[in-house]
């Protein structure tokens, strides 16, 4: 055992103390917008704020309807925290999670209205539509180097257009008025609704399914494909050192294709999740669906932890359910500032958690501390230029390095 | 009284766990060329920054013209009148040379560029130092030789008068080198003063007045160039001690593992050839050892073999199978163990732990794995094995984050694995860097173990008392060539040093002869 | 007549914003920032801009005798409020060297939420689109031209999607370029996100250079935001539908720089306008689909995809960009 004469924090505890940090920076900005917000009303008192904020935390527990809606609200976003996760844990920034989800599950639902097939069809269907659009960047990436933010998003709005148009030229999804959004399921096909175990009625809430289930299976699937599997080795030997990995033999190209298309593949089940539900339909949409995007803070909060995800899922899906609680019109926009900030403080998380490992590393070797056989070495710079990463010319293609 | 234009007393810079300059004192005379020699670690580079204001010293003073100055960054020195060529030019690519030689120090109307005059004054500094540069032309367009003149040129603009040349010939050609000395000639006829860094013991005797060594962070001495000669001066930058080696004598019977033929590696620095067109043989039970100074196109030619590289034109074989157009996979699978030079880069993934760097070149092979789950077992009695075996010292044993490891047991761990694969050819670059005497005999002990096995055993050293310790044959390479073939027993460190700096070369090595 | 009219000036109007905001992303990067969060600071630019002139400038006597420079102080505004937030960028990537794209990210989560929350605390409550004023438009008369006498393509061509913010686009594009190539300022920040090591060793403060240039880039993308809301309709919304990223992409195909950066915001903006205009106009394929507007619409996407794919080869992005400078390793 090394001797320590003082102790250090493990990595598992650094990256929980940042992303309790995070979440505190989020909270706090969040209740100063808030108080910000107040005071431009004219019939508010110096406690609203207050109450507001412990309103919006106790919201979610004040009944068991609402205490399901946050599971019900937890499984597609954790399901896209593990899309964006994975993707991170190659190196790959995946915003592309919000097209890959709406295609999955519009194709979902063509499935299960025209094709008649039973949820899990339906469900696979729209993985498989996911996986696709999650190809794409992945092959744009290893092929030509360009940066998978551009072409993700550049995806996202050609998905969401597209998800429109075929809705507007497939009549037969839309039989029942108004006409304008794909059919409820239960009207077209009751058997591709995701299975409840017949605990809608015992529960009182039309929000349980095994949504929450398959999401919290599919995070353990993850969580044994990152730990346990070979192809897992490779995809994080890849996203912590391109270098490394090649020298050891592992062909970069082909990891980060598989990586996206399992990628999109979870966005893909998380629409399918969320739309065999039977509590929501397929609209019409002028703007791209947010639940992709929450995946990004689901995956930072937890550092991309498969099983960390669970946690951060719930828990913004805690705060979805909780932002119910600020008046009316506010509710979803206080939730998305309170999460966006959450996602600026993580960022830095990431980066306070390096300075702290750097400093620890800083102090170990002041301290003179080595292992028992007393070999300490250091590299001198004795040259005056470190080699940076060589960034390939090309559309802005660098390797973000995302996951550390 | 002596006219020393730059006198640095009694510096020391440490970093940690090295000390870099260790009370060294260098005194330049005004109008002289000074060389500054060393070998790699010597601590060279680290006096020069320091004079040029990248990094301030612990201790110790600086004087200009005799009166105590205070250099904090490159402005300060600038500002002195000291300038400096880097060994990596600083040199933006889509720049113009004129833009180049300009920047920092910008003439400006109202902000505006006014680049007529300037560009005179910069054609007029060109014509007078006989530095031919295409001033409207891009660096990344123009030859190395070039890049140094601008480098000159940007120095000369600001007027600078103590010229630090830092490694200049490293990346030049011949022809270019010739022309480098005549222009430093010229400079001193218009009253610069030059320092030259370098190894290159017969550029020091061509071109300088007067040379100061060092050696491991240490001052040896200053001596005038009139009054020595090559020999003097490689014993002092290598030191007196008699080196006792430490490999029994051996007769290497053994079958030829790898052979590379006419190998070309091209270069990412610069339009020579990085490694150009060697040849060389490994045999089985035999070290043989790589010796060179640093850059000299060793580890391009380790990349090309081991596939981390393309290589332009050759063929390589090992164990009788050619493997010039393999993947690094299928090489690693034919035979090959590399211990890269870089260990942070290549050797390990530093946010894995132990057990899972030990299994890097194994994890995908059978018993490691079924079905593509890996056998959590097998991995941990393997890595434990290692451990035990190369004694490799971590604070969690298998689960130890490999970044929190000393350099040394992080060093251990990668030549465990690679031992570890049992492969016919062994290539180690620089193993024992940075380590301490206790880690170097360690090392030093495992790789004879592997050429008793009868494995062949490629080394790449740069330390000269590895080279002698360990090597049962010497190939010396020089400007991307091999130029000598000594046995270790018959030679002395005088002699390759002089190999090593280009001052001699074997007669089967001479070009165009065989 | 009218149609071809109709195209090429709403052509030239669509391209503004991303005309601005490619050059507000070649500003960062060219100093060596990446800045993915133009899409955030074009809605707060937009935000700023809206609720300063219908809230400080509609019905004051500027803003009758002289709407045009209610206008130019409209977009100064807006400009100011993008220079404000880019600062979050600024400081988290250069002094902590945070992860630009996740920064980036951050805040283009952040803006249309805050956006949102402010039209309802400011302007009504519900309602998150703020409309702007009429005053903007330019007509003929401004021109000493009588609007009845010309033929009413000219007036389609010339006057109707004209705006100030036009004007400034291509000033804009000039001015950049003279700075770019022309002065010591230019020279520097483009040294700093090529090679910064080297601008270092010859004296530049690098930090600050970066700091300056981010600044400038969320001036110039408030601007855009303003610009894209009087191209929309002439409502600010708290969306510009992706125009951020189309204005990266516009950027990367014109190779960061400024006169590359006008015709690739035209080539691009002509294929966002069929998207919104040719479903409408007679003589436009739909191909036997409905509301084929939306087959249009992806194209501008794909395109960019195809034309990213066959250029990515002589794309020459600055060399130090997104890698966070630290002075120590020099």
């Amino acid at each position: 055992m090394m001797a320590k004469s003082r102790k250090e924090l493990s990595e598992g505890t650094l990256n929980i103390i940042s992303s309790i940090i995070s979440i505190l920076g989020g909270l706090l900005i969040g209740f100063l917008i808030l108080i910000l917000l107040e005071i431009t009303k004219s019939e508010s008192t110096i406690s609203t704020p207050f109450t507001v904020m412990r309103n919006f935390l106790t919201y979610p527990l004040q009944d068991s309807g609402k205490f399901i809606k946050v599971f019900y609200n937890a499984a597609p976003l954790i399901l896209c925290g593990l899309a964006v996760g994975f993707a991170f844990k190659a190196g790959l920034f995946n915003i592309g999670a919000t097209g890959q989800y709406t295609l999955g599950a519009f194709f979902a639902l063509v499935a299960a209205i025209l094709w008649q097939f039973p949820w899990w069809a339906a469900m696979l269907v729209g993985m498989v539509v996911g996986a696709f659009w999650g190809f794409i960047p992945g092959f744009f990436k290893a092929v030509f180097n360009i940066n998978e933010v551009i072409t993700t998003i550049m995806l996202n709005w050609a998905a969401l257009n597209l998800a429109n148009l075929l809705l507007y030229n497939m009549p037969k999804l839309r039989i029942i008025p108004p006409y304008n959004r794909v059919d409820k399921l239960i009207a077209r096909n009751p058997s591709a609704l995701l299975p409840d175990l017949g605990l809608k009625e015992l529960l009182g809430t039309d929000f349980f399914n095994i949504g929450i289930i398959i999401a919290i299976v599919l995070a353990v699937v993850m969580f044994i494909v990152l730990n346990k599997t070979t192809f897992g080795y490779e995809v994080k030997a890849c996203g912590f050192n391109k270098n490394a990995s090649t020298y050891a033999g592992i062909k970069a190209k082909r990891t980060i294709i598989m990586t996206m298309v399992i990628s999109g593949a979870l966005a893909g089940i998380a629409g399918g999740v969320s739309f065999l539900a039977g509590t929501i339909q397929f609209n019409i949409e002028s703007n791209l669906l947010a639940m992709g995007f929450n995946g990004i803070p689901v995956a930072l909060l937890a550092n991309s932890h498969p099983l960390g995800i669970i946690a951060s899922g719930l828990f913004i899906g805690y705060m979805q359910v909780g932002g119910q609680a600020f008046e009316g019109v506010y509710s979803s926009e206080m939730t998305n500032v309170i999460l966006s900030v959450i996602i600026y403080f993580s960022a830095f998380a990431l980066i306070v958690s390096q300075v702290i490992k750097n400093i620890q590393k800083k102090n170990r070797l002041k301290r003179g501390e080595s292992d028992e056989d007393g070999s300490e070495s250091v590299s001198v710079p004795e040259t005056d230029d470190s080699e940076s990463e060589d960034s390939p010319e090309g559309a802005n293609a660098k390797t973000m390095e995302v996951s550390k | 009284m002596e006219d020393y234009i730059i006198e640095m007393e009694n510096i020391r810079k440490e970093f940690p766990g090295v000390v870099a300059n260790d009370d060294v004192t260098l005194r330049v005379r005004r109008g002289e060329i000074h060389a500054l020699l060393g070998e790699n670690g010597a601590g060279k580079s680290t006096l020069m920054s320091v004079l040029f204001g990248l990094y301030r010293p612990d201790l110790g003073v600086i004087k200009k013209n005799g009166e105590v100055v205070n250099i904090s960054n490159p402005n300060d020195a600038n500002d002195l009148g000291i300038g400096m060529v880097h060994q990596h030019f600083k040199l933006v690519e889509v720049f113009t040379v004129l833009e180049n030689i300009i920047l920092g120090a910008e003439p400006t109307k109202y902000g505006f560029l006014t680049m007529a005059e300037t560009r005179k004054k910069v054609l007029d500094l060109s014509e007078k130092f006989n530095l031919r540069v295409d001033i409207d032309a891009k660096i990344e367009d123009i030859s190395v030789g070039m890049q140094q003149r601008v480098e000159i040129l940007k120095m000369l603009y600001r007027e600078n008068e103590i010229l630090i040349f830092d490694e200049p010939t490293a990346v030049l050609t011949p022809q270019e080198i010739d022309e480098l000395m005549k222009i430093m000639k010229e400079l001193i006829k218009e009253g610069k003063s030059i320092l030259f860094i370098s190894h290159k013991l017969n550029e020091i005797m061509s071109v300088c007045d007067r040379v100061s060594v060092l050696r491991k962070g240490k001052y040896i001495g200053t001596v005038n160039v009139a009054d020595t000669n090559t020999d003097a001066l490689s014993e002092m930058m290598v030191g007196r001690k008699v080196e006792t080696i430490k490999v029994t004598p051996k007769q290497i019977k053994g079958q030829s593992i790898l052979k590379v033929e006419n190998l070309i590696v091209p270069s990412k620095l610069h339009k020579n050839n990085a490694v150009n067109n060697v040849s060389f043989e490994v045999k089985a039970g035999e070290i043989l050892c790589i010796a060179g100074i640093e850059g000299n196109g060793q580890s391009e030619l380790v990349y090309g073999i081991t596939g981390l590289e393309k290589t332009t034109s050759g063929t390589i074989t090992l164990n009788d199978t050619d493997i010039t157009g393999m993947s690094i996979r299928e090489r690693n699978l034919t035979g090959m163990s590399h211990i890269p030079e870089d260990r942070h880069k290549f050797g390990l993934v530093l946010d894995f732990n132990l057990a899972d760097n030990l299994m890097l070149k194994k994890y995908f092979q059978k018993g490691y794995h079924s079905y593509g789950f890996i056998n959590k077992d097998r991995v941990l009695k393997h890595s434990k094995e290692l451990i035990k075996k190369f004694d490799i010292r971590s604070g969690r044993g298998s689960y130890t984050t490999t970044r929190s490891m000393s350099g040394g047991n992080q060093q251990k761990a990668i030549i465990a694995r690679e031992i570890d694969c049992e492969s016919e050819l062994l290539i180690a670059v620089q193993p024992t860097r940075g380590l301490d005497v206790g880690a170097i005999e360690n090392i030093h002990r495992m790789l004879v173990e592997q050429r008793d096995n009868n494995k062949a055993v490629l080394l790449v050293s740069l330390e000269l008392e590895e080279v002698f310790d360990i090597s049962d044959r010497i190939l010396v390479m020089y400007n991307g060539e091999f130029v000598a073939e000594l046995n270790p027993r018959k030679t002395t460190p005088q002699e390759i040093g002089l190999y090593m700096v280009g001052s001699k070369r074997q007669p089967q090595f001479v070009k165009g002869g065989e | 007549m009218d149609v071809v009219a109709i195209i090429i000036s709403k052509t030239i109007l669509f391209s503004i914003p991303l005309m601005l905001g490619a050059l507000a992303g070649m500003f960062s990067e060219r100093s060596g920032v990446i800045n993915i969060a133009l899409e955030g600071i074009m809605i707060f630019g937009s935000l700023f801009a809206a609720i300063f002139i219908t809230k400080a400038m509609v019905d004051t006597p500027l803003a009758e005798n002289h709407p045009q420079f209610v206008v130019f102080l409209t977009a100064i505004i807006a400009g100011l409020a993008g220079l404000i937030f880019s600062l979050l960028l600024a400081y988290a990537a250069i002094r902590l060297k945070a992860n630009q794209v996740i920064t980036g990210t951050a805040l283009n989560i952040f803006a249309p939420s805050f956006a949102i929350l402010v039209a309802y605390a400011v302007i009504t409550l519900g309602v998150s689109d703020i409309p702007i004023p009429n005053l903007i438009k330019f007509s003929a008369s401004d021109f000493g031209l009588d609007p009845t006498q010309i033929p009413n393509w000219v007036n389609t061509l010339l006057f109707k999607n004209l705006y100030l913010t036009t004007f400034i686009a291509f000033f804009a594009v000039a001015i950049a370029f003279v700075v770019l190539y022309k002065t010591k300022f230019g020279l520097r920040l483009r040294a700093c996100g090529e090679h910064p090591q080297a601008a270092d060793s010859v004296g530049i403060k690098v930090l600050r250079m970066r700091y300056i240039g981010v600044a400038i880039s969320g001036f110039l993308a408030g601007i855009a935001g303003f610009s894209y809301s009087m191209a929309n309709g002439g409502v600010h919304q708290a969306d510009v539908q992706g125009f951020g990223f189309l204005a990266l992409a516009v950027m990367i195909f014109g190779n960061w720089k400024p006169l590359k950066i006008l015709f690739a915001a035209l080539f691009f903006s002509f294929f966002k306008t069929i998207a919104v205009v040719g479903s409408t106009l007679p003589g436009f394929p739909d191909f036997g689909l409905q509301h084929v507007e939306y087959l249009y619409r992806v194209l501008p996407y794909i395109i960019t995809l195809v034309v990213l794919a066959f250029t990515s080869k002589s794309s020459r992005a600055p060399k130090a960009e997104g890698i966070p400078y630290d002075p120590g390793t020099r």
